[in-house]
């Protein structure tokens, strides 16, 4: 019993980050029909760089978390200005033949991106300082389920940044353009929306919200970044479970994606984990292909 | 070329030498006209005549393969549609496209997207126009029925302060009861000072907007019938019915 | 008719298309047989292992190209099959001592299975949801074998058994030449499926979904066998790749694999001959030797992934688009014109004045274009339309001998309602073989749905669709195709690599061949290509553009293209048409041509139905008209009544007073108007 709550602490706190890579693949696809493969190395950008600045440069932590957000914040829009922005130019206007050389493209930036760190900062690896100290809640005494205050951090951390997402997508003006934008391009444009200058947004924040989930997972990650391919996928499964264009659909296949895992590794091994994805896809596409609180139906290529 | 009425140069909308090709072939061959500021002007056609395209034109969501468009001065036709509302160019599409998941407030939000800290004052003013809108704000707009969702499209419009605006065939789709209030309601916008021009297949509604009456017909404008006066039948048939 | 074309000359689109297969072939068999003299040159071992297994990689890639270069259905998961190939390969031979060359068979064979056990479910949704399965398959099969321990062994990997006869292990270099060979073979296989009718189908899975299913072919089954065929090439790759590389590990088939494999092909350039021997060779061998060697490693990987990026970005169809335009160049100068070469070189990216050019139209265009057609003169044009009137009905044998006295199709009370929106209410027609019926209405009125629901791309919520008196209303749409129930579309289906007649020969329904005996160009390939030529020259020479047929389609104008599709249309031998504004952007005289050629189809015995705006086309090529609104009929009749009608004027007035004088007072119709003119 104390084993199936400890996999349901595991598979939720590895959930959040799924739903967080889900909510940035949203932010961006939604509103233009791109698909970000680099959004999963986004989040490692978030971990390289809060180690960089926090271990490596000493920076305090608000600064280091400052530090990592800004920069996958801005990898990101660079990643829009290189790889998908040009891509206007020599495949037509059409936006819709834009999605599969921008798989391709950002597939490439995701690589480079692999491949620049390694370069710039090498493969030193310092002791990284927790957040938070050692001591776990207990749930049920001593011999009962153990909650670190990591793990409680990552799945708060995840509710209060799809939380914020959710609220600037309702409150604010570019919020709603982008959202208008999803739901109809042209008429977006006509309301005054720059639909250019939207996408660079769209691609700034998904960078800083897969940033703030690399910051999250941080301490218990280990530095490799070809993890950043398998958030990928993994992010792409979470929003298939919970539905496209959906935040809140995020938050819930991440949830559900992280705990049949968990389940998988726990009364499995390890290598069981890729079936959980693969049975889930399986599942959504016979039963319900929109997803559990899918809205949209993603446009096939 | 004609013009409508009498305009300072350099005012109103001017179209020159306006030209709209799609890959298939031209939609829109050579049209000329110009539209004094305040005045009204309609355009009828039959379908597949280009009316659309012309007005998606002037509104910036297709290229201009030649030609100019002029909207008070201002050369807009290299500019980016978000850039000709900021210039007060706004275009009510055909088919309306509000946003279905949006509440009614939130589309309206979104139509004031460039009006900065005036949003609330302007979103109270179309609450003013259309009290219909007001009572539904928190509804999604997907609930709406035809006319309320004719009116919200306007009301978007309104709300980036248009000094013209562009109806593509607002009838469509309603019932004769709403349609009459609709032309109250474009008239109204006419007489607050705004540029119209409405696009239209309907002959009558269109006579009963008042001003000059243009027939887009093999890819460029014929005036059916200045303001006032009545429809040449000839020019009418010829375009619908071909000749 | 068949038996005495035996004795006539090879159809000229077969001469011109056997000539560019043998070029490419004499290159092929060149570079093959370079590097089977290769191990003799001296080759080190490493060279040999670099280039085998690239030839292997090579093999997969060439499957990707069939599914996703060819058919444009994306997969994420090439090395699946790879992966699954080399286990059960090397499984078979090394732990239950199978013979090596023995177990390829069920190596490729379970590939096959498992391939279409992850695709089959995924072709359904398609689009990124394929991608996205195929990738997650592409790590559960690396998964999956380190979770059989026992028989892989597991993550650590196992040793596999060397190619052998009997007691006789053969050499590297052998192996190394068998896989040349294979690779050989595989391009083969890979360019008879692409020049033969699967190739055409694919192409038109990749152009217009819809549309594959309006030449008789099912969608779903075509994608399925795309994705068959990736398979198979993946699986035999695989289990050659272990008797040659001798060691085999889970790690060396994950997600980084099979991304290689993608990338390669579409920095190849998506279904281009020559894409997967250019993208392998810059991905795998390239850097082996262009980059220093103090740069292998990370920054060698870094730069690798800008030039992806580069390329995909600047060199849209790929490096093989690029060596083909230099080559071109060269060849121009050679010749003596630098001009015709200065001209090759440039990207075919959309030029100033193209990209003002709006991508889609929100209302089909009429009006006619600046440039004439064909620069015929009107006697020119007298003489091709009599000619058609004379060769087409030896052409449409099922369409000739309809009963002209009941319908061809007809729509009874069709219902068709999109969530709130009734679309079609209660609509009814019905369309008899030799003459045109036109379908008009205003913008709403549900026209393009009627021709969907007749076509079997929209169900009716109520109501039936007949065709020659049997109900098909739940018969599939490329069954109702094969049937006789041909289409066209508002854009033309154009594949441009291709010439006007291989275009026209994808509707030839006669003897279609397997994709196996396309693959092996079996006797059963071979007699259906050439029937199909044939007709696709007749038909082509009967609508009088004879100069299409061996015109790559990429060149063809709009008005081109359009006839193009007309004969696609026809060379299904269809008992009906439907024209879905066939008119639309069409000059004058282009209009004139194709009222010459639909009419000219009608008399042969097909039942036409088309869906028009301009009406004045209506009236001059309809024998009779439907006039549709908000999706019920509001009059049918002759052009002339119905032109008058006054629900119909409404319809397009709307209420206005045209009245002028007498008329009025003496109770005739408002407006009365001239159907001929001209």
């Amino acid at each position: 019993m104390v084993l199936f709550f400890q996999a349901v602490v595991s598979g939720l706190t590895i959930g959040a980050i799924y739903a967080l890579v889900a909510v940035g693949y949203n932010v961006v696809y939604a509103s233009t029909q791109v698909f970000n493969l680099a959004q999963g190395m986004l989040v490692m950008v978030g971990v390289m760089m809060t180690y960089e600045f926090r271990e490596v440069m000493g920076w305090p932590t608000v600064g280091a978390i400052a530090g990592a957000v800004v920069v996958a914040g801005l990898i990101n829009v660079a990643i829009e200005r290189v790889c998908v922005a040009p891509l206007e130019r020599t495949h037509g206007g059409v936006t819709t033949h834009l999605a599969l050389p921008a798989f391709v493209t950002t597939l490439g930036a995701s690589l480079v991106i692999v491949d620049a760190y390694e370069i710039i900062f090498g493969s030193q690896i310092l002791p990284f300082h927790q957040y938070f100290n050692a001591v776990a809640f207990n749930i049920g005494g001593h011999k009962g389920v153990h909650v670190g205050r990591q793990q409680l951090f990552m799945v708060v951390a995840a509710l209060v940044i799809a939380g914020a997402y959710h609220a600037f997508a309702k409150y604010t003006r570019w919020g709603l353009g982008l959202s208008a934008m999803a739901q109809n391009r042209e008429g977006a444009a006509l309301r005054g929306v720059p639909v250019a200058g939207a996408r660079i947004v769209a691609f700034l924040l998904a960078g800083v919200i897969s940033g703030l989930a690399g910051i999250a997972i941080a301490p218990v990650t280990f530095g490799d970044t070809t993890l950043g391919f398998n958030y990928a996928l993994k992010g792409f499964v979470a929003m298939a479970i919970g539905g496209f264009g959906s935040t809140t659909g995020a938050l819930v296949g991440g949830a559900v994606l992280g705990l049949s895992e968990a389940m998988l590794t726990t009364y499995g091994n390890d290598q069981y984990r890729i079936y959980a994805s693969l049975m889930l896809l399986i599942v959504v596409f016979t039963l319900r292909p929109r997803g559990i609180l899918g809205r949209q139906t993603i446009r096939t290529v | 070329m004609t013009d409508n009425g009498s305009s300072s140069p350099g005012e109103g909308l001017e179209v020159r030498g306006l030209q709209v090709r799609y890959r298939g072939g031209l939609a829109l061959h050579s049209v000329d006209f110009a539209l004094a500021p305040g005045s009204r002007m309609a355009v009828v056609g039959r379908n597949g005549a280009g009316k659309s395209s012309l007005v998606r034109a002037i509104a910036g969501l297709v290229p201009a393969y030649a030609g100019t468009v002029t909207w008070n001065g201002r050369n807009i036709t290299r500019f980016s549609a978000a850039r000709r509302v900021k210039a007060g160019v706004s275009l009510v599409p055909e088919g309306r496209q509000i946003f279905p998941e949006l509440t009614v407030a939130e589309n309206l939000r979104v139509g004031g997207f460039i009006a900065g800290r005036e949003v609330h004052e302007r979103r109270e003013r179309v609450y003013g126009t259309f009290p219909a809108l007001l009572e539904r704000a928190e509804q999604p707009a997907s609930q709406l029925s035809g006319g309320e969702a004719q009116m919200l499209a306007i009301g978007q419009a309104l709300m980036a302060n248009p000094s013209l605006i562009m109806l593509d065939e607002p009838s469509f789709g309603l019932a004769p009861v709403i349609i009459t209030r609709l032309l109250d309601i474009i008239k109204d916008l006419s007489e607050r000072g705004i540029t119209v021009l409405l696009v239209e297949q309907s002959v009558r509604l269109a006579l009963s907007l008042g001003g000059d009456l243009y027939v887009l017909d093999g890819g460029s404008l014929r005036l059916a019938a200045a303001a006032g006066s009545e429809v040449d039948p000839e020019v009418l048939q010829a375009a619908y019915l071909g000749a | 008719m068949a038996a005495t074309r035996q004795h006539e000359a090879k159809p000229r689109q077969q001469v011109i298309a056997a000539r560019r297969y043998r070029f490419h072939a004499v290159l092929a068999l060149g570079a093959a047989a370079i590097l089977f003299a290769g191990p003799s040159l001296g080759w080190k071992v490493s060279t040999i292992h670099l280039v085998g297994s690239a030839a292997l990689y090579c093999v997969t890639v060439i499957g990707v190209n069939v599914v996703l270069g060819f058919a444009g259905q994306i997969t994420l998961g090439p090395a699946a099959t790879f992966a699954v190939g080399a286990y059960v390969g090397g499984v078979l031979s090394a732990r239950y001592h199978w013979n090596p060359f023995l177990a390829i068979i069920p190596a490729v064979v379970l590939a096959l299975v498992i391939g279409l056990i992850i695709g089959m479910p995924a072709l359904r949704v398609g689009g990124f949801y394929l991608a996205m399965v195929t990738a997650i398959a592409a790590l559960a099969v690396p998964s999956t074998v380190a979770n059989l321990h026992s028989i892989t062994g597991g993550s650590d990997g196992m040793s596999a058994r060397q190619l052998s006869i009997g007691h006789h292990i053969i050499s590297d270099a052998t192996t190394f030449r068998i896989i040349v060979i294979a690779t050989l073979l595989s391009a083969a296989v890979a360019a008879n499926i692409s020049r033969s009718a699967w190739g055409r189908w694919f192409r038109c899975l990749k152009v217009n979904e819809a549309g594959t299913s309006s030449l008789g072919v099912s969608v779903y089954q075509a994608k399925v066998i795309s994705f068959a065929w990736s398979a198979a090439f993946g699986g035999l790759a695989g289990a050659l790749f272990a008797p040659f590389e001798l060691s085999i590990a889970p790690a060396q088939f994950g997600f980084d694999l099979s991304t290689a494999f993608f990338v390669a092909l579409v920095v190849g350039g998506l279904g281009k001959a020559w894409a997967p021997v250019l993208g392998v060779a810059l991905y795998y061998i390239a850097p082996e030797y262009l980059l220093p060697k103090s740069y292998i490693g990370l920054k060698e990987q870094l730069i690798f992934a800008c030039l992806i990026i580069a390329v995909v970005v600047l060199i849209p169809d790929g490096l093989s688009a690029t060596v083909q335009r230099l080559s071109t160049a060269v060849w121009r100068l050679i010749r003596g014109s630098p001009q015709g070469a200065r001209e090759a070189l440039v990207l075919s990216e959309p030029s100033v004045g193209e990209s003002v050019i709006a991508a889609q139209p929100p209302e089909a265009p009429p009006i006619p274009a600046e440039e004439p057609s064909d620069g015929r003169s009107p006697e020119g044009r007298r003489d091709v339309a009599a000619r058609t009137r004379r060769e087409l009905p030896a052409l449409l044998a099922r369409a000739g001998s309809q009963d002209r006295t009941r319908p061809a199709l007809a729509a009874r009370d069709v219902v068709v309602r999109f969530g709130g929106v009734v679309a079609l209410d209660g609509a009814a027609l019905e369309v008899y073989a030799g003459q045109v019926t036109a379908l008009i209405g205003p913008n709403g009125s549900g026209k393009t749905t009627l021709l969907n629901v007749c076509s079997g791309f929209q169900t009716p919520n109520a109501g039936s669709i007949e065709l020659a008196g049997v109900d098909v209303t739940r018969t599939p749409s490329h069954r109702r195709a094969a049937a006789g129930l041909g289409r066209t579309f508002q854009q033309p289906i154009v594949f441009t690599d291709l010439s006007g007649a291989e275009n026209v020969m994808a509707g030839e329904m006669n003897n279609r061949p397997s994709s196996v005996a396309a693959a092996f160009r079996l006797p059963s390939s071979r007699r259906h290509e050439r029937a199909a030529a044939q007709r696709a020259e007749a038909l082509l020479g009967a609508l009088g553009v004879s100069h299409l047929v061996d015109r790559s389609a990429s060149k063809s104008s709009v008005a081109d293209s359009k006839i193009l599709d007309l004969a696609r249309a026809l060379a299904t031998d269809p008992c009906v048409l439907l024209l879905d504004e066939p008119a639309a952007g069409l000059g004058l005289d282009e209009v004139a041509v194709l009222e010459a050629l639909v009419r000219a189809t009608a008399q042969a015995g097909v039942a036409v139905l088309l869906v028009e705006h301009d009406v004045a086309f209506v009236g001059r090529i309809a024998d009779r008209v439907v006039a549709l609104e908000r999706g019920r009929v509001i009059a049918e009749g002759t052009p002339a009544e119905v032109r008058s009608h006054p629900d119909v004027l409404r319809s397009y007035f709307g209420d206005v007073d045209l009245v002028r004088g007498s008329d009025e007072a003496e109770g005739r119709p408002a407006v009365a108007v001239e159907a001929e003119h001209d």
